[in-house]
């Protein structure tokens, strides 16, 4: 397993950085929640955020700081449909057209998972007297599964999960129709 | 924590500030061209290979009904499938090889011979090599032994 730093990874998937801190924007503005100040990319720790006001309800932030999960799967899963049977299926077969598809939808995808940052702030819209026990007890395994899954990005878990996004609906369709 | 900038998207001062004749939501129209960019750049790229995705599909189906008649041991019909398949993608190697393997299982051994030769310039792992020149040696024998 080689070590590449997180600041090459995310310049390298920018486009994935770009669409997560677009989606929550989106989100925000789906959510009425004003927006203060968006930085799309920039070379730096964390590659991109969104500064936005209070939500109205708890439920509204865990939706804003689970928002890229959302928009970058499908966002991704779209734009790499065209290109992806014939990049996995048949070695030679693919043209740079279906190179430059496939680099944008799997960065895309992989930015899916949310920050760790964005755990801590969807932590923060429920902990102390902010939200009900029950919003505790539904947030704490998904911003723990976000914490396992941002570790998982060490063993490339991010990747993974953008060629699986890439792979999912041509494979389905071709599981349905054989 | 409460940020220094307080202009916001909602902001009525916003659509003074834009000239107030946009009909755009602001959060496309604050968008930076960089950013729209890469997005349409992505849908036009879409758009572009999507009319070629069905001959795609149509491929993986092939392949994958190749291979379950290559696993049911009806090599002749598989042969056909990999051939279909290796017109189309000259350049697959694995193709290459499943075909060499189902014409050599379905008796067709002039034909496996020759597809085997295609892949003489082809970097292997030994261990395949060694299984290619079992195969190519016994198809020789059974050649031989017609004639």
């Amino acid at each position: 397993m080689f070590f590449i730093p997180a600041s090459l990874i995310s310049a390298l998937t920018f486009p994935g950085v770009v669409i997560h801190e677009l989606a929550h924007q989106l989100f925000c503005r789906f959510f009425t929640i004003p927006v203060y100040k968006v930085c799309y990319f920039r070379f730096g720790n964390p590659a991109g955020y969104v500064i936005h006001g209070e939500s109205a309800s708890w439920i509204h932030h865990v939706f804003v700081s689970a928002g890229p999960f959302f928009v970058n799967s499908l966002f991704g899963a779209l734009l790499t449909f065209p290109s992806a049977l014939r990049v996995f299926e048949f070695n030679g077969a693919a043209t740079l057209v279906d190179g430059v598809l496939m680099w944008l939808g799997i960065s895309i995808a992989m930015h899916s998972i949310p920050s760790t940052g964005d755990a801590k702030s969807m932590w923060a819209a429920v902990s102390g007297k902010r939200a009900p026990l029950l919003a505790k007890l539904c947030v704490s395994p998904i911003v723990g599964l976000i914490f396992i899954l941002s570790f998982g990005s060490i063993v490339w878990l991010d990747l993974f999960y953008g060629i699986a996004v890439s792979l999912a609906l041509p494979k389905l369709m071709v599981a349905v129709l054989t | 924590m409460k940020p220094e900038a307080i202009r916001t998207f909602d902001s009525p001062d916003d659509e003074e500030q834009q000239g107030g004749t946009t009909t755009l939501p602001p959060e496309i129209y604050h968008v930076p061209l960089w950013v729209k960019g890469i997005i349409a750049a992505g849908l036009i790229l879409f758009a572009f290979q999507l009319p070629g995705f069905k001959d795609s599909l149509v491929d993986v189906m092939r392949k994958s009904r190749a291979l379950d008649a290559d696993k049911a041991g009806q090599y002749a019909e598989a042969a056909k499938l990999y051939q279909e398949l290796r017109s189309r993608y000259p350049k697959d190697k694995e193709l290459i090889k499943k075909l060499a393997y189902a014409q050599y299982h379905a008796g067709q051994f002039a034909a496996a011979l020759n597809t085997f030769d295609l892949l003489v310039d082809v970097e292997l792992p030994r261990s395949e090599i060694e299984k290619i020149n079992i195969v190519i040696s016994d198809i020789e024998s059974k050649l031989k032994g017609n004639k």
